[in-house]
């Protein structure tokens, strides 16, 4: 619910791993994570991405595999250049223009503005790379 | 272009990229320098935030292209705050 969303303050959602092929590595990632996976894999056409959920015993956060959708897709090039692997963390978040003015001021960069994800059911996420080097992702809530 | 901004632009991208400031030009970009991938620039942008005191946008992330377009962005900024 709405209201219910409005409460969340600031969870760990997920954290995603950038993969060549969600079919191919998703029984690995179970196995590894103890993880199960509901088949469902979403395309995200902003993002130029697929993306597949496993959820661990039912609790937060879930683990995230995304894989290119497009040769320019924003992961390709860290799928080449690192060959893939833990690629960002993600926070659900209550106030998302709140979130991302207090980590401007903590020097973070926003690298995209809030859009629409297919992946959330059209909930806004934003793109963000912290001063410490870690990119995360922010879904409102 | 400065030529105070573009020395300060090649020493922090040298940094950066592991490369010697020399080697770089106004024309470098990720299409020559095999160590600009997404995050490199990031981080390259990270940098040019703190050394020039600048915040910048998500749109001008992608415009950021080669040195020399990084460095008019920044001469542009400064002028545009002065």
């Amino acid at each position: 619910m709405a209201s219910d969303r409005m409460n969340v303050r600031r969870r760990l959602h997920h954290v995603g791993f950038v993969v060549s092929s969600i079919a191919q590595a998703a029984d690995s990632y179970a196995l590894s994570f103890g993880a199960s996976w509901d088949g469902v894999i979403i395309h995200d056409p902003s993002q130029q991405t697929r993306v597949a959920f496993f959820s661990i015993d039912g609790a937060d956060p879930l683990i995230e595999l995304v894989e290119p959708a497009a040769e320019k897709s924003p992961v390709s090039q860290f799928l080449s250049q690192k060959g893939g692997g833990l690629h960002h963390l993600c926070y659900e978040v209550g106030d998302l223009a709140e979130q991302l003015r207090s980590i401007r001021t903590a020097g973070g960069l926003v690298v995209r503005k809030p859009a629409p994800a297919a992946a959330f059911d059209g909930r806004r996420i934003a793109w963000v790379y912290t001063r410490d080097r870690v990119l995360l992702e922010y879904l409102e809530a | 272009m400065n030529s105070s901004t573009w020395e300060t632009v090649r020493r922090i991208a040298g940094d950066i990229f592991n490369l010697p400031a020399e080697s770089l030009t106004p024309q470098s970009s990720p299409e020559s320098i095999d160590s600009w991938d997404s995050l490199q620039h990031l981080n390259l942008v990270l940098a040019i935030e703190e050394q020039f005191a600048l915040e910048i946008d998500p749109e001008e992330l992608e415009r950021m292209n080669s040195l020399d377009a990084i460095s008019r962005l920044i001469e542009g900024k400064l002028a545009s705050e002065a």
